[in-house]
């Protein structure tokens, strides 16, 4: 029922004009087109009455681009935040929205696995597969949680998309993987071959920000910060050959190093949980908080040392 | 009762039916019901024993009082060595296949230079099909189901209470009607189970789940997606920050 409802309000999505939310009252807005050199390039999502958009970076340079409401009305958007290691980017409109307009909501676990995909080209409706994905994104080397989704389009569909479940904003594309174009089909043959990829072996497979991810980031934008800043030792490590993991970079004045963290180090414990390889160090930070403290275990020279350490933030 | 389980003499069996004559509903369960029971007995694989709590209990009893038979003092360990050989043999080759697949495998790409799009092959996954595949990115599941930790269980699963009684419920079925006095039903007894005292293991980090890892190797601006160029490697290679 949602989901139908849903659609027929994107399915109200055309020339690129800004569009209801699935939910929203009748003549209120979400969703503004993203304008550069009369072109249009992306979309931009309400997230807070104040004002307050979010987009993906890589639709436009710079740091401000202009919207075109539904009205026709062209206002001017400015980036008031960023976060390196989604890509995700807060604009502010100022006060220069008018009319009735009804903000997305940040993400939650569970629910529905029908997404819709709302980028310029149009809508496109999208299963989630699977939420436990993770990738490996930044300068940092951060591990985070992805989500796996398909789609029985092109992957120009989701060109600067913005993902969206009914009234929540679920993120935006990472990476995908797409089926290079196919020859039109001369003979019957052919035909024949084209007819046989259809259905499930078809679908585009792509990879968005997790939940979590984007909750942080939201919750970052809403706050008024213009970073976005993630849970953060300062330490790189590797998988240890007889279990743990080996920190093979400690990055200078961060947490890690200020706690007492050394290159060599193996870690093989933080906060009572067992760390047998390195993605275990990465997915036991990912659940970290800035500002949490932590205890970790760690074989130095053979022996195990006790370290307490301060989780730092990073904005990638 | 004894019809129920097949024992039903003729006689007590036309008395039955001609009882469940005066309703069609009984008459037509009990029909259904002979009928499962023939089929049951026909079947070759299923022991007559397992049609009659009495039966089962007669069978447990009649094994469990045979006399134990008198083995040689010599065979008696003999067999022991010659057992634990063709053991290891068995498990050296199953053991070298383990521990082959014990990583996870994941699809490399590096030839992001010059080309700004990475040729990334085909994912192995069954699901998928192996169309020619350009992408800005990568990642691909491991071949092969990551070995899981083993945990061991505290204590085994006690058998059904509903198994026990279903010659009951089966008796049930087309007598019920007829004989409303309340039953008593004696359930099976179940095996002694000593639960095993073990010590919870140390909660592990991670998930039993293998991730696909895609490893970020910056924005690809050929695809115009805002996705990322991205490349998958051996998990045990992969460096991460934190």
């Amino acid at each position: 029922m949602l989901f139908s409802s849903a659609v027929s309000f994107l399915a109200t999505f055309a020339g690129f004009a800004a569009m209801p939310s699935p939910q929203a009252k009748a003549g209120t807005e979400t969703f503004v087109s993203l304008i550069q050199n009369g072109r249009t390039v992306g979309v931009a999502a309400l997230i807070s009455d104040k004002g307050k958009f979010i987009a993906h970076r890589s639709a436009f340079v710079g740091s401000e681009v202009d919207a075109r409401i539904r009205a026709g009305t062209i206002i001017r958007l400015k980036v008031a935040g960023e976060d390196r290691v989604t890509r995700l980017i807060c604009l502010d409109a100022g006060s220069a929205l008018v009319g009735s307009w009804t903000s997305l909501l940040p993400p939650v676990d569970g629910g529905s696995v029908e997404l819709q995909a709302v980028g310029p080209r149009g809508i496109s409706n999208v299963q989630m597969v699977d939420d436990s994905r993770f990738g490996i994104l930044g300068d940092n080397l951060r591990l985070v949680p992805l989500c796996e989704v398909r789609l029985e389009e092109s992957e120009g569909a989701l060109v600067n998309s913005l993902f969206v479940r009914g009234t929540e904003f679920r993120g935006v594309l990472v990476s995908s993987l797409s089926i290079s174009d196919q020859p039109p089909a001369a003979t019957f043959s052919a035909l024949s071959q084209n007819f046989q990829a259809y259905g499930p072996g078809a679908l585009q497979i792509s990879f968005i920000t997790g939940p979590k991810l984007v909750r942080r980031a939201m919750n970052a934008f809403l706050a008024g910060e213009s970073v976005v800043r993630h849970p953060f030792l300062g330490i790189v490590c590797r998988n240890a050959l007889a279990g743990g993991a080996e920190i093979v970079t400690v990055s200078k004045n961060s947490p890690g190093q200020k706690a007492g963290l050394r290159v060599g180090d193996v870690l093989v414990e933080i906060e009572g949980k067992a760390i047998r390889r390195q993605l275990d160090f990465a997915r036991t930070m990912m659940e970290q908080e800035i500002g949490d403290r932590i205890r970790l275990v760690v074989n130095r020279a053979g022996r195990q040392v006790r370290i307490d350490a301060v989780v730092g933030g990073s904005t990638d | 009762m004894r019809a129920a389980y097949g024992e039903a003499s003729a006689e007590e069996l036309a008395e039955l039916k001609l009882r469940a004559a005066s309703d069609p509903k009984i008459q037509a369960k009990l029909d259904r019901h002979l009928a499962v029971c023939g089929a049951m007995q026909s079947l070759k694989e299923v022991p007559v024993s397992q049609l009659s709590n009495e039966r089962l209990r007669e069978a447990v009893l009649r094994q469990g009082l045979k006399p134990e038979a008198k083995r040689s003092s010599i065979w008696s360990w003999a067999w022991m060595p010659t057992a634990s050989f063709i053991l290891v043999l068995m498990i050296l080759p199953l053991s070298k296949g383990w521990m082959s697949s014990a990583e996870p495998q994941v699809v490399l790409k590096s030839d992001l230079n010059p080309a700004p799009v990475a040729k990334v092959e085909p994912i192995k996954r069954s699901a998928l099909p192996a169309p020619p595949i350009r992408t800005n990115l990568v990642a691909s599941k491991t071949a092969e189901k990551p070995v899981v930790a083993p945990v061991r269980t505290a204590e085994r699963k006690a058998p059904k209470q509903d198994e026990a009684i279903s010659n009951e419920m089966l008796y049930a079925m087309f007598v019920s009607a007829e004989t409303p006095a309340p039953r008593t039903v004696v359930a099976r007894p179940k095996p002694v189970v000593t639960p095993k005292v073990t010590k919870p293991p140390t909660e592990v980090a991670t998930d039993a789940g293998e991730p696909i890892i895609l490893v970020d190797r910056g924005p690809d601006p050929t695809t115009g997606t805002g996705g990322r160029a991205t490349e998958s490697k051996d998990t045990n290679a992969i460096l991460v920050g934190g």
